[in-house]
């Protein structure tokens, strides 16, 4: 093999060198840089990272109704898993030679320690496929699980940098300390200060802070109606992650050895570093205008308002602008329940998406007067109307799927005149339909026409009305709030009669139904009338155990009215 | 001062008065050399300074006092360092490996830490030295899986790329098994561009076999530098038969032949001298440095 | 018997050769990690459940992971003293660390306020979490991947506790709720069982294997 020959200088007498001219170092830096990228790609870390990263974000989406606004922050959790496997596994890399006792060997190659870790660090560039394959898939996900609104670039660049930042820590702390050890725990402290940010948000005073987070939990995103410009300040924090990337590769190549020209340059960068990420901090603390803030929180003050309206076989339904793709989760278990109604009650019924937002959101609020709060707060006390000659039924914001009993039972609470929480007839509170089959038949309605199984109840608890201990069932999504202002506490023994009436042959029950409707919806109709007119035995219902030794009496206990 | 047997103004690498501590032990106690092409062998037991000489030579670690030149090069100066480590091919003596990877990726990495950043002169270069080492069919096994001996043929193999002037080997042989030694010695013989060759090993039937200078490192000092021959030599008349051990040798041994072979300063009268080899030579002057 | 006249005698030499400064220093970080949370909780006058403690006794699972590696294992299993004994000395003498890590931390969590949640499914948690790391890194030391240890062994014990953590379906035995706080105890406990099970057979002398088809013979 023939390589072109290099004059040396002090090389007396000697035929040229068999040996190609130095390389250029970036030249060397990339071809290094490959190698390592190639190497990092393939580390079983950052694929299990990649696999564990995808598994949280398919759990976060598929469990939420997604808004963009919030799916694209969501996305970014996964990353978090993503970013911190990378961390460890690129501490691995730096720390290689130390580890496996290579360095004298490496020490005596002309390509120098800062070198090695330049290319270390763009050889970060290998996991950029991994991160932005976890981008792309989840925001794949996210769109097939239907999602409202456009997803941010900006975010979801953020997520991409927030890896490579913590990769390029790792480097760093790999320059320092070989062990192993020190980048699975740089790996916990990403993870911790993620999972552990929420708390942050129980300080005012801290206002934007928690945005400086590598991720955060933000507390309500996923609760606005619609996008807010600059919220989460996505573009900001991925400067401030570069920002970081380029602080933790100069903090790596700090320990290698170099001349004056070497500190110089990394003096400069680390100033240049400083900067950005101060520039991106100065962009992530303001808060957001009064202007946004009041369209928001007016629009979830009072919803109807803000919703753009549409009416299909009498029911009246009203989304934030851009939630369309909701209304057949809306429609389906209503109109399973309208469908089976022998007489339409007269009003139309209004089903309303409502937002469950909050002033107590430092991120959100921070930087305005207590007086404005105050305005704001008073507005969002108002609790949105519904009457009986307007009715209303609303779902809070991004749990309309997993509303559907609710949102069904509500509505046949309502066909069957059973009052709501808090309405005009029944201000005290929620009340209870004590043998009445009119709560039978609206749980009968909702199971029907949701077909659930409620196969596992989520439990039952006993309450006093009338002094009298009433067994009650707490149904699927009753202590979610999937629906504000929801119907009556709902008890044992309508749920049995209403099961039993779901295992009647079809038909049957319509046709008992439909003899006498009205009599039906008097709340003096019992149980045990429908039952006999159904032809099925009253079911048994369980009593609860008490806690207490017979022949105590219970403490005193909040009494329930009854539903009139 | 030791005395220094080449032309030091011509010499490849010159060092002069070359001292090294570890904490109060003094590894190299004012050494100077002067090397030049060919293969030279070191010679020396076990804490005599001979890798901490070679790691000087390989610029890996600094000398206390003292003076090195390589190819007229300063180590001293950084630039000069890193144009000394271009034309360097070195062999640590306890390499460890990055087990996990292949054979064909460890010295493709080698490879590029050696400045060859064009693909395909690296792929070429790699199969070259693979197959110099006789590791063409372990391309692709990971290095967990290699025996010792490939291991060790393994590490020849980087210190072989790039063609470097200057070859540092210490121990190289360790591990070898005779044929592989032989063959190792095949290699070295037929490497171009005729290198300077330093390596470090114990087996002196090695450095008979394929060095023409020998260089004796005893308790950090220079002991010996010559021929092989000329190490021989100094047992002249002091290597002798019997039929069994004699008090009066330094070291005894029955041989394969059932006859004791004495080394020894006074063999007794009538003895049955017989011819020294290299071995007998370093015995006699390790010796003679431990009862010094 | 040759090892009941081993152990004295070996027991200076496993605890000098014991990985310290990996176990202390994990234990340390998951503390002081705790102390910022512990810090941050009394300001807002939040009181932390048990459950914090979790977090703060990953790191401590994590360099467990390190210890059962034995360096030395190749010469080890050459001598009549059983190999294990290092390992399975190591692995003890980090029991007390963890249980004072334990103890201090959930001391900084008792000192956010009155706890309301039962102590025994935590405990039985964590012993769980130092069996899976224990035989994670056994299983290692003796596969391909010994001369990595802990690099391989924690990662590994870390996904298997976030796979039990996170599964659907085995949440229900494993965390409270749905699981009663029994039943997630004897759950946690059994796979500690099995997991020390699983790590006192990959540290077993390997020519059992030979022994076994020997026998057959």
């Amino acid at each position: 093999m023939n390589m072109p020959a290099a004059t040396r200088t002090g090389d007396v007498g000697r035929p040229g060198l068999t040996g190609a001219a130095p390389a250029r170092p970036l030249r060397t830096v990339l071809s290094l840089a490959g190698a390592e990228a190639a190497l990092l790609l393939r580390s079983m870390l950052v694929l299990a990272g990649l696999l564990a990263g995808g598994a949280v974000v398919w759990r976060v989406i598929w469990t939420s109704e997604p808004v963009w606004w919030n799916a694209a922050w969501q996305i970014g959790y996964g990353q978090v898993i993503l970013a911190a496997s990378v961390l460890a596994a690129a501490q691995l890399t730096a720390s290689r030679a130390r580890r496996d006792g290579m360095r004298e060997l490496y020490d005596s190659f002309p390509v120098s320690a800062a070198t090695r870790t330049l290319a270390h660090v763009a050889a970060l560039a290998g996991v950029l496929p991994a991160t932005v394959l976890l981008a792309c898939a989840s925001v794949a996900l996210t769109q097939a699980r239907g999602v409202i609104g456009t997803p941010s670039p900006a975010v979801l660049a953020a997520g991409v940098m927030l890896v490579l930042a913590a990769g390029a820590a790792g480097i760093a702390l790999g320059t320092r300390f070989a062990h192993p050890l020190a980048g699975i725990l740089g790996g916990m402290v990403l993870f911790v200060l993620f999972t552990q940010s929420y708390r942050l948000l129980a300080y005012p005073a801290l206002g934007g802070l928690p945005w400086l987070f590598p991720w955060t939990i933000p507390d309500q995103l996923g609760s606005l109606p619609g996008p807010l410009a600059g919220y989460p300040p996505g573009g900001a924090h991925a400067l401030e992650l570069a920002g970081v990337a380029l602080l933790a590769a100069v903090a790596a190549l700090m320990v290698t050895k170099g001349g004056t020209r070497h500190r110089m340059r990394l003096a400069v960068t680390a100033i240049v570093a400083a900067a950005v990420i101060g520039v991106s901090v100065a962009a992530q603390l303001p808060s957001i205008p009064t202007a946004a803030l009041n369209r928001l929180f007016s629009a979830a003050a009072n919803p109807t308002a803000a919703q753009h309206c549409t009416t299909a076989g009498q029911v009246r339904y009203c989304l934030y602008p851009g939630f369309d793709a909701v209304l057949p989760a809306f429609q389906a278990p209503v109109s399973g329940v309208l469908s089976q109604l022998p007489v339409r009650p007269a009003p139309v019924l209004t089903i309303a998406q409502d937002t469950s937002l909050a002033l107590d959101d430092p991120p959100l609020t921070h930087g305005h007067t207590r007086a404005q709060m105050d305005r704001w707060n008073a507005e969002l006390q108002v609790p949105p109307p519904s009457t009986a000659t307007a009715p209303a039924i609303y779902v809070t914001e991004g749990d309309e799927r997993a509303a559907r009993f609710a949102l069904a039972l509500g509505t046949a609470e309502w066909a069957v005149n059973l009052p709501a929480e808090n309405s005009p007839v029944n201000p005290a509170g929620a009340c209870v339909a004590l043998d009445q089959a009119r709560e039978a038949i609206a749980i009968w309605l909702a199971i029907t026409a949701t077909h659930a199984s409620l196969t596992r109840g989520p439990g039952i608890q006993a309450v006093l009305v009338h002094d009298t201990q009433v067994v009650v069932w707490i149904y699927p999504g009753e202590y979610d709030n999937y629906t504000s202002a929801p119907g009556p506490q709902t008890t044992v023994a309508g749920l049995l009669l209403a099961k039993a009436m779901a295992s009647l042959p079809e038909g049957k029950v319509e046709r008992v139904l439909g003899a006498s409707w009205p009599t039906w919806l008097n709340w003096h109709t019992t149980d045990a009338q429908l039952a006999a007119a159904l032809g099925i035995p009253m079911p048994s219902v369980p009593v609860p155990a008490s806690p207490l030794p017979p022949g105590t009496s219970p403490p005193a206990q909040a009494q329930n009215p009854l539903c009139t | 001062m030791d005395e220094m047997t080449l032309d030091t103004q011509t010499a490849a690498i010159r060092v002069d008065g070359l001292s090294r501590w570890y904490g109060a032990t003094q590894a190299l106690a004012e050494v100077s050399l002067a090397l030049d092409r060919g293969i030279t062998g070191l010679l020396g037991p076990n804490g005599a300074g001979k890798t901490t000489l070679l790691s000087v030579l390989a610029t890996v670690a600094e000398p206390d006092t003292g003076q090195v030149s390589v190819f007229g090069l300063d180590p001293r100066d950084r630039s000069e360092r890193v144009e000394i480590r271009r034309r360097l091919g070195y062999l640590p003596q306890e390499l460890r490996y990055h087990r996990h990877f292949t054979v064909a990726r460890f010295l493709d990495y080698i490879a590029i830490l050696k400045e060859m950043t064009d693909r395909r002169q690296r792929a070429e270069e790699v199969a070259r030295v693979l197959a110099a080492t006789g590791l063409e069919g372990q391309a692709r096994k990971r290095i967990r899986a290699l025996s010792g001996g490939m291991r060790q043929r393994l590490g020849i193999a980087q210190a072989l790329l790039g063609h470097p002037d200057l070859l540092i080997l210490d121990e190289p042989t360790a591990g070898l098994d005779p044929e592989q030694r032989l063959r190792f010695r095949e290699l070295l013989s037929d490497l171009p561009g005729d290198p300077l060759i330093v390596l470090s090993t114990h087996q002196a039937d090695d450095i008979a076999a394929i060095s023409p200078r020998v260089v004796v490192l005893l308790e950090g000092r220079v002991c010996f530098t010559g021929t092989p021959a000329e190490l021989a030599a100094t047992a002249d008349g002091r290597v002798w038969a019997s039929g069994q051990r004699d008090e009066r040798a330094h070291l005894s041994w029955r041989g394969g032949d059932n006859l004791w072979r004495n080394v020894g300063d006074g063999p007794p009268d009538g003895a049955e001298i017989i011819p020294p080899t290299v071995e007998d030579g370093y015995l006699l002057l390790a010796h003679a440095a431990v009862t010094r | 018997m040759i090892t009941i006249r081993v152990l004295p005698v070996l027991a200076r030499h496993v605890v000098r050769t014991m990985p310290w400064a990996t176990l202390i220093a994990g234990c340390l970080a998951g503390t002081a990690l705790l102390v910022l949370l512990t810090y941050v909780a009394d300001r807002d006058h939040q009181v932390l459940s048990p459950g914090v403690v979790r977090l703060g006794f990953l790191p401590a699972v994590a360099a467990l992971a390190f210890v059962p590696r034995d360096p030395l294992r190749q010469l080890t299993q050459a001598a009549p003293a059983p190999a294990w004994l290092t390992s399975a000395g190591q692995i003890l003498l980090a029991v007390p660390v963890l249980a004072v890590t334990c103890w201090a931390q959930l001391r900084l969590v008792d000192h956010t306020g009155p706890q309301r949640s039962a102590l025994y499914p935590l405990l039985g948690q964590l012993t769980g979490w130092c069996a899976l790391a224990v035989a994670a890194a056994a299983c290692c030391d003796r596969s391909r991947y010994a001369d990595l240890g802990g690099a391989v062994a924690a990662p590994v014990s870390l996904a298997i506790i976030a796979l039990a953590w996170y599964s659907p379906g085995i949440d229900r035995l494993l965390l409270t709720p749905p699981a009663s706080a029994h039943a997630e105890t004897l759950a946690w406990y059994a796979i500690a069982a099995a997991a020390l099970a699983l790590g006192a057979t990959a540290l077993r002398d390997r020519w059992h294997r030979y022994a076994r088809v020997l026998r057959r013979s």
